[in-house]
C-alpha cells in the first residue's frame, strides 16, 4: 500500500464516520452520551478535511464520501448506536494504522496520535479496550 | 479472581527470551548477552541487533514494566473491584504486546542462539538456565507499592515513548507499534474511568 493509497482509504473512512456519528448523535439525543458523539462528530469532521488537505497535497484527487453508507442494520436504540459508534472508531483504527505504515515523518506521527484517539473512543463506547487497536489480523 | 501466577510466568518466560533481565529494586530492565547468560560480550555467531530488533526491544521492555505493574496493582490488597478488573484487562493487554513485539527478535535471536549453541553447546545450556529472571521488578520488588495514579502515569509516558519511537522503524513495525500506544492510551483511559 503506497501512502496516498493509505491517506484515501483514511479519508473514505472518516467520510463513512461522519456520516455513522450523524445517525448515532441523533439517536443519543438526550442521553448521557450525547456530548460524547458530538465530539467524535466533530473530531472527524476536522479529521476528514485534515485527510483531504494532505491527499489533495500529494496531487492526487481526494476520495469522495458516497451518498449514503450500510450501517449493518438500523440503528434504532441507544445501545444499537453505541454499538455503532464503536465499530466505526475500530475500523477508521485500521485506516490510521496503514497510514502509520505507509507512511513516515509527520505523517506517520499524526497518523499514530489519530490511531490513539480512535483507540480511545473505540474503548468508551465498548468499554473494553482493544490489544491491538487497529489491526485487524490480532483481533480475537 | 483468576489467579494472576500464569501470567507472571508467562512474563518470565517472555522475558528470558529476549534476554530481558529485570533489574534492581527500581524495576530498571537491562540487556544482557541473549544466549550466553552473561553480562559479557556477546558470543560468536549471534547476529547483531538491526534498528527494528532493537526498537521492539526498547518497547518490549517499556510493556514488561507495565504488565508487572499492572498484575501487581490487579493484585494489591484493598484494590476495588473495578480497578482490579480494568488491571488485569492491562495486564493481559501488556503480556500480548510484549509477546507480539517478540515476536520477530525471538525468531532472530533464536537463529543466533541455534548457531552459537554449536560452538558451545554446554556452556550455554547450563549458562543460560541462570539468565531466568526472578519475578521481581515494578510488581515484585521492595520499591513503593503501585498505585493506580501511578500506573495511569506511566501508561501515558508508555504512548509518548512508544509515539516518539516510530520515525527510524519499518513500516509494519511502526504500525505494531502505534498499535500498542493506542492501546496504553486507551488502557490509561478506562484505569482512570476505573479510579485511576
Amino acid at each position: 500500500m503506497t501512502p496516498v493509497e493509505a491517506l484515501q482509504a483514511a479519508l473514505a473512512g472518516e467520510h463513512a464516520a461522519v456520516y455513522a456519528y450523524g445517525v448515532v448523535g441523533a439517536r443519543l439525543q438526550g442521553h448521557p452520551d450525547e456530548r460524547a458523539a458530538v465530539a467524535a462528530y466533530n473530531t472527524h469532521r476536522q479529521r476528514r478535511s485534515t485527510l483531504t488537505r494532505l491527499v489533495a497535497g500529494t496531487g492526487a484527487q481526494p476520495t469522495a464520501a458516497a451518498v449514503a453508507y450500510d450501517l449493518g442494520g438500523p440503528v434504532a436504540t441507544a445501545p444499537a448506536a453505541r454499538r455503532l459508534a464503536g465499530l466505526v472508531e475500530t475500523r477508521v483504527a485500521a485506516t490510521y494504522a496503514d497510514v502509520v505504515g505507509a507512511a513516515d515523518g509527520a505523517v506517520r506521527r499524526a497518523a499514530a496520535g489519530w490511531l490513539a484517539d480512535a483507540a480511545v473512543r473505540a474503548a468508551s463506547w465498548s468499554g473494553r479496550p482493544a490489544a491491538f487497536p487497529g489491526l485487524p489480523e490480532r483481533a480475537g | 479472581m483468576p489467579s494472576l501466577l500464569p501470567r507472571r510466568r508467562a512474563l518470565v518466560t517472555l522475558a528470558w527470551a529476549a534476554g530481558l533481565t529485570a533489574g534492581g529494586a527500581g524495576g530498571a530492565l537491562s540487556l544482557t548477552g541473549c544466549t550466553s547468560g552473561s553480562n559479557g560480550p556477546a558470543p560468536t555467531g549471534s547476529a547483531t541487533p538491526d534498528a527494528d530488533d532493537r526498537a521492539r526491544l526498547a518497547a518490549a521492555r517499556i510493556e514488561l514494566v507495565l504488565a508487572a505493574q499492572a498484575s501487581a496493582l490487579a493484585g494489591r490488597p484493598g484494590t476495588s473491584r473495578a480497578l482490579a478488573a480494568a488491571a488485569g484487562v492491562a495486564t493481559a493487554a501488556h503480556t500480548a504486546h510484549v509477546a507480539a513485539l517478540l515476536e520477530g527478535v525471538a525468531r532472530h535471536l533464536t537463529a543466533a542462539a541455534s548457531t552459537s549453541a554449536g560452538a558451545s553447546s554446554a556452556s550455554s545450556a547450563s549458562s543460560a538456565s541462570s539468565t531466568a529472571i526472578a519475578p521481581t521488578g515494578p510488581a515484585g520488588s521492595a520499591g513503593a507499592p503501585v498505585t493506580a495514579a501511578g500506573l495511569v502515569r506511566a501508561e501515558d509516558a508508555a504512548v509518548a515513548a512508544h509515539q516518539g519511537a516510530l520515525d527510524p522503524v519499518s513500516g509494519p513495525l511502526a504500525r505494531l507499534v502505534a498499535s500498542v500506544a493506542a492501546s496504553d492510551a486507551a488502557l490509561a483511559a478506562v484505569l482512570r474511568g476505573a479510579g485511576g
